[in-house]
């Protein structure tokens, strides 16, 4: 059934005067070799010797598993298919001569990360506790959040081969049951070899696979997936990955930082303005400046405009092959910078962009205010907290760009309508993307560009129509 | 989901094809930004005069941009020059003979030879085509000359190389002095050509190296042209009376001293008395506090009688002043520069419906009405020699 | 697939709220002040606007009422049990006809300001059919999500008329409001002619109301809805008032984009803030057109029983081609008055027949 895998120990064990055989099976190195030797064999050994086994073997198998062997959980079980999986999650499963059923325990260990602070989400103020890739440890860091009865970890398996462990992670009485129902339908319908990375799980169950935006969020961060559980949403825990999916998401939950309700509110809600403007200079700042540039430039201020145009005057290229270049050029650093090893990468970005930068300059391919331009623009989307809507207001940028080299301002503003149709008729999950803007739930506002101090924050968000409305003891924070 | 997705498609690729076009692109390089023009009279045929339009082309390169060196030598202003007999003849001739594309969303001023304000209906004409137009701006200044009004165009100065740039300035901030009227823009004088008002323009004059801003010239209504130029003097007297003034100074003989006074508040209120059409009334009351900010009188300043003497005198100064003005517009040029029809306009509707005709022409109610200005003067801080450190500082 | 639901297809009274403003708020606004400048003297108009506006409130209630006292009955339903289904259907037709009119209208004029205030060369053709693609765009998605996009865009359109109010306080004189009250009898006529028009738009009331999930308080927030257009409307006549002058006022083609091409923006980031303002204000003439393109095919849909897609495609280059046909601005200038005339027209019928037979239907029930 399985081969003969290197790593399979199979233990076999002649006791009480050979009447009765055993055989041991588990995986090397996924066990805790120390449980086996001592729980399992030792106690075999020991127990079978002193005392008299029923010789009636149904009354054998229930004897040893429930006076002998001193494993946590142990399990009684005749399917071939439940006992291969078990072995290959880390169980040992004890076979007795002549009985049709095998005891699976469970002695899963095996050699993992220890817990570290979450690398794509770095906090000034906060925890440093970030999730790691054994879905136990990540299930105790949730658990550690929330000391709720009501909190839920619901497990599926997913991967045709791969049969990964899944948590469903919810507080009963808050969560709306049927996002949680659809959730959990969503997820069984979930059809492949393996699902490596939460990703994975993302995009199989995710509403639109044709929109940019990412409509489920993910984050390394436990405080933050227990924020939102908080809120009403459901944070989905794959084994094998740091990443929790949280879902439903919102469009204005990507603005958001744990660290605008860490921080006291007045610089919370300043941090949020200045993210939202972030927002805004990293999807308009390059067609803004190809409309102003190529089109209306009767709306630079004069002597600007010929500052910018005596800047542009041994440029060869439009606006817009200049700001495609540059944008290019950006993400390539980004990207490399990305790659490579952490200490070569910085130095990639640095030398990179400011080498590139002047020299293009220099070379009269670019003006200098286009270089101005992409910088801002850079720095500006590299401040919009969630990395997968960094990246897709990225691409929306160059859709922008698109529009402001055919028609200007009126290009952009048609492609930001459109973006807008979108959004308001995206969901995740069933909850609108564009909520709680559009449909308005004036409640909602109040954390929403301006957050408003704690106390106020009494009631969870109304948008995710939470079963119970009063969020108790934590301060109604966001993801 | 399929069927989606085309959809999405149908409707996405159109907009992608059509959008090719790209008609109004133009760098920002490629555009020859007109900030100044300058229209002289060529030939003064009556019926169909020619005028010559000299517009000013920025070059920026000449400017001096931080990065781009090396270009030192050259001019950062191109004026050129065509004439025609409308502004739209001569712009398409402009756009043959340059190679920049003219672009007037950037212009400045607009400079009026007197010649060819003086013939009637021509400014009606020539604005109409810079009112219209919606690339202008409804700030752009206007201004009159004597002379040729394209070497306006050509005074280099050291802190602005641009001349219209200059102008433009110069009229931004010599306004506060009362000896210069607000400048005129040509969003304002499209009321005032709708409403067949006159109207007043500041005038500028070329001396030597700098530019003289301080008299302007009256429009008559109807034919909009010019018909005087009011000096410094009567300038003054008219931003009494129309309440443009924001503080400047006044000088004047006090016991044979020459003494300054700083308006620092002025209200100026005009009521026109009497509901019988021949025997109009206006009452125009002006109200001035000032300080005496420099003096070369022996006295000390700090003596009161000195101040009331100084306050008698200004008032004198700016009655006198107003009169002067009064005279000149209700006698030689009977052009209602002074806001009058405003007034009967706001308070007597049903009067100034029945006179609107016979204003500044026919009967002349307009110069038959009397005008009784009256000034009233308190001079407030007569001490300024003993805080004349401090304060000196924001007197020109 | 099953969703959380939000009950999508239904609205809430918060959605009429917004939906009348979004809806009213579009062309009109831009040129009304010139019109109403030219029948009234000085700042008269305010008077033309807010007779109007009381007028059409209380009609824009008195529709919420009738249709809200068939709750989730679509129009055809409701009118014909009241005036018989060949009457409901002809006035159904009537009415999408309107709604094809004026998207007719918005796609050439919006195409005609862009022209003026953003382009010189582009085609009207292309600006226009990018703007149409974008309604189409919309209205092909879900009915709610439109009601959302007013929601969305209405903040931004009131952000920029309260910057360009505000900026414009600088400009004021005084001056332009004197003398009050002198206009004469016919010129108030004229003026609250002309503003009553502007506010054609409302009729889509009649449809939408079969979307409300509790419609008792429908007739109040409709009045409500209607009651904040009339107050942005009279503060833009306001100001353009207060910023030009009645006389050079009337003169102007669109004097809200005049007064936003005088302002002068703090900081001087931007000059020509008409161009930013005309750009933002393509949201609220999208919102417009967004309305009464989706009422048309909303109360086609209860006529035809054809697919939503289809009467899209169907309906789409009708629309641009009529568009394109007027030839110069006076043409689409008496379009514009001929289709507003029509609507009032038929609004009006269509609300006094509907009341009469409900009050004489009412009566009968009772006895």
């Amino acid at each position: 059934m399985l081969g003969e895998p290197g790593d399979l120990d199979i233990r076999e064990l002649s006791l009480d005067e050979e009447k009765h055989n055993y055989a041991l099976a588990y995986l090397d190195g996924m066990v805790d070799k120390d449980l086996v030797n001592k729980g399992i064999i030792k106690n075999l050994q020991i127990i079978s010797e002193k005392k008299d086994l029923p010789a009636d073997k149904k009354e054998l198998i229930d004897e040893i598993k429930n006076n002998i062997i001193s494993v946590s959980s142990v399990e009684k079980t005749a399917e071939w298919d439940d006992m291969t999986i078990d072995l290959l999650g880390g169980s040992t499963v004890l076979f007795i001569d002549g009985v049709a059923e095998a005891l699976v325990m469970n002695t899963v260990e095996f050699e993992t990360r220890s817990i570290e602070e979450p690398e794509s989400e770095a906090l000034i103020r906060g925890s440093r506790e970030g999730f790691v890739e054994s879905l136990q440890t990540n299930m105790v860091l949730v658990r550690r959040q929330i000391n709720d009865p009501n909190l839920r970890f619901k497990m599926h398996r997913v991967g045709r081969r791969s049969k990964k462990n899944l948590a469903v992670t919810y507080v009963e009485g808050i969560v709306h049951p049927d996002i949680l129902k659809e959730i959990n339908r969503r997820l069984e319908t979930i059809d492949m070899d393996d699902a490596p990375e939460s990703g994975f799980i993302e995009q199989w169950i995710e509403d639109s696979f044709l929109s940019p935006f990412p409509q489920m969020d993910n984050t390394e961060r436990p405080d933050k997936v227990a924020a939102a559980i908080l809120q009403g949403k459901v944070a989905i825990l794959l084994d094998g990955t740091p990443y929790v999916l949280v879902a439903p998401t919102t469009l204005e939950n990507h603005m958001v930082s744990p660290e605008d309700y860490y921080e006291r509110w007045l610089i919370g809600t300043l941090l949020r303005v200045l993210r939202y403007i972030a927002a805004f200079i990293a999807m308009f700042a390059p067609s803004l400046y190809i409309a102003l540039i190529s089109y209306h430039q009767g709306m630079i201020p004069s002597e600007l405009a010929f500052s910018v145009a005596a800047t542009r005057e041994g440029v060869p290229f439009p606006a817009f092959v200049e700001a495609i270049a540059m944008g290019v050029t950006m993400e390539l650093l980004r990207e490399a910078g990305a790659r490579l090893p952490k200490a070569i990468g910085q130095t990639i970005g640095i030398v990179g962009g400011l080498v590139i930068g002047e020299a293009s300059v220099s070379a009269g391919i670019v003006s200098p205010v286009m270089v101005v331009v992409t910088a801002v623009t850079a720095i500006s989307s590299f401040s919009i907290p969630s990395y997968s809507a960094a990246i897709s207001f990225r691409i929306l940028r160059f859709g922008f760009m698109f529009a402001a080299a055919f028609l200007g301002l009126y290009g952009i503003v048609i492609v930001y309508i459109m973006i807008n149709i979108h959004i308001v008729n995206l969901k995740s999950v069933g909850v609108p993307y564009a909520a709680p803007f559009a449909p308005g739930f004036l409640y909602d506002w109040k954390d929403l560009v301006l957050r408003v101090p704690v106390p106020m924050m009494t009631k969870r968000p109304e948008h995710m129509q939470t079963k119970d409305s009063r969020a108790g003891n934590k301060g109604g924070s966001s993801t | 989901m399929v069927k989606r997705i085309f959809f999405h498609l149908s409707v996405l690729l159109p907009l992608l094809l059509f959008m090719t076009g790209c008609w109004d692109r133009l760098e920002i390089e490629a555009r020859g930004f007109v900030i100044g023009v300058a229209i002289d009279l060529v030939d003064k045929d009556n019926n169909d005069p020619t005028v010559e339009l000299t517009s000013q082309f920025v070059i920026p390169g000449g400017i001096g941009a931080p990065t781009q060196g090396g270009k030192e030598d050259q001019s950062p202003y191109m004026n050129f020059s065509e004439t025609g007999k409308s502004l739209f003849s001569i712009n398409r001739e402009m756009r043959k003979a340059t190679n920049l594309v003219p672009f007037y969303q950037h212009l400045k001023v607009i400079i009026l030879s007197e010649d060819v304000v003086k013939q009637p209906h021509l400014m009606t004409n020539m604005m109409d085509v810079f009112i219209r137009d919606h690339d202008m701006r409804r700030n752009v200044k206007l201004l009159i000359t004597e002379g040729k009004a394209k070497k306006l165009l050509e005074t280099g100065q050291q802190e602005s190389p641009l001349p219209a740039m200059y102008i433009n300035n110069l009229m931004d901030t010599s306004f506060v002095n009362n000896a210069t009227v607000k400048p005129v823009i040509i969003g304002d004088l499209h009321g005032e050509l709708l409403m067949e008002k006159s109207f007043i323009v500041p005038k500028i004059e070329l001396m030597d190296e700098h530019i003289k801003y301080e008299e302007v010239g009256v429009f008559k209504g109807k034919t909009n042209q010019l018909i005087g130029v009011l000096d410094g003097e009567e300038t003054k007297g008219l931003n009494f009376i129309t309440q443009q003034i924001e503080g400047g100074t006044l000088e004047l003989e006090v016991d044979g001293e020459l003494t300054t006074v700083e308006i620092i508040d002025y209200r100026s209120n005009t009521e026109i008395k009497g509901e019988d059409k021949e025997n109009l009334q206006a009452e125009v009351a002006v109200e001035i506090t000032g300080n005496i900010v420099e003096s070369f009188s022996s006295q000390t300043l700090l003596n009161e009688e000195y101040a009331v003497k100084v306050e008698e005198h200004t008032k004198e100064k700016v009655e006198d002043l107003m009169e002067l003005t009064v005279d000149r517009v209700q006698g030689e040029m009977q052009a209602d520069v002074l806001g009058m029809s405003d007034i009967l306009y706001r308070s007597h509707y049903e009067l100034w419906k029945e006179i609107e005709g016979n204003w500044e022409y026919g009967e002349n109610y307009f110069s038959q009405m009397d005008i009784n200005v009256s000034a009233d003067v308190k001079i407030e801080r007569v001490g300024a020699s003993d805080v004349i450190d401090k304060e000196g500082e924001e007197i020109n | 697939m099953k969703h959380f639901e939000y009950a999508d297809e239904k609205i809430s009274e918060k959605e009429i709220l917004i939906v009348i403003p979004s809806t009213l708020i579009g062309i009109g606004i831009l040129s009304l002040p010139a019109e109403l400048a030219g029948y009234t003297t000085a700042a008269d108009g305010w008077v033309a606007i807010a007779v109007s506006g009381i007028l059409i409130i209380f009609v824009v209630w008195l529709i919420s009422k009738v249709a809200a006292s068939f709750p989730n009955q679509e129009f055809i339903t409701y009118a014909s049990a009241l005036v018989t289904k060949p009457v409901a259907t002809v006035l159904t037709i009537l009415f999408s006809l309107e709604g094809v009119f004026i998207c007719t209208y918005v796609v050439r004029v919006i195409s005609d300001i862009a022209e003026e205030y953003l382009f010189d060369r582009t085609p009207v053709e292309v600006i226009g059919l990018a703007f149409l693609l974008t309604v189409v765009y919309a209205v092909s998605g879900s009915r709610a999500g439109l009601f959302r996009l007013n929601m969305m865009f209405l903040p931004i359109i009131s952000f920029i008329m309260f910057l360009v109010t505000v900026f414009s306080f600088g400009l004021f004189e005084m001056d332009n409001f004197f003398p009050v009250l002198k206009t004469d009898m016919s010129g108030y006529v004229q003026g609250i002619r002309a503003s009553t028009l502007s506010y054609i738009g409302f009729y889509i009331l009649f449809f939408y109301i079969a979307l409300v999930r509790k419609p008792e308080k429908t007739p109040k927030m409709a009045a409500l809805g209607m009651g904040m257009t009339v107050l942005i409307y009279l503060i833009t006549f306001i100001i353009s008032i207060g910023v030009f002058g009645n006389i050079t006022a009337s003169n102007l083609i669109f004097p809200v984009i005049e007064i936003a091409k005088e302002v002068e923006v703090p900081g001087g980031f931007f000059e020509r803030f008409d161009s930013i303002f005309f750009v933002i204000w393509i949201m609220a003439i999208f919102n417009t057109m967004c309305m009464a393109f989706d009422v048309t095919v909303f109360s086609l849909k209860s006529v035809f029983p054809v697919k939503k897609i289809k009467l899209i495609f169907i309906l789409s280059p009708i629309i641009f081609f009529l568009s394109m046909f007027p030839a110069s601005y006076y043409e689409v200038e008496k379009f514009g008055s001929f289709i507003s005339h029509y609507g009032v027209t038929l609004v009006l019928t269509t609300m006094i027949l509907l009341t009469v037979a409900l009050k004489i239907k009412g009566v009968k029930k009772r006895g």
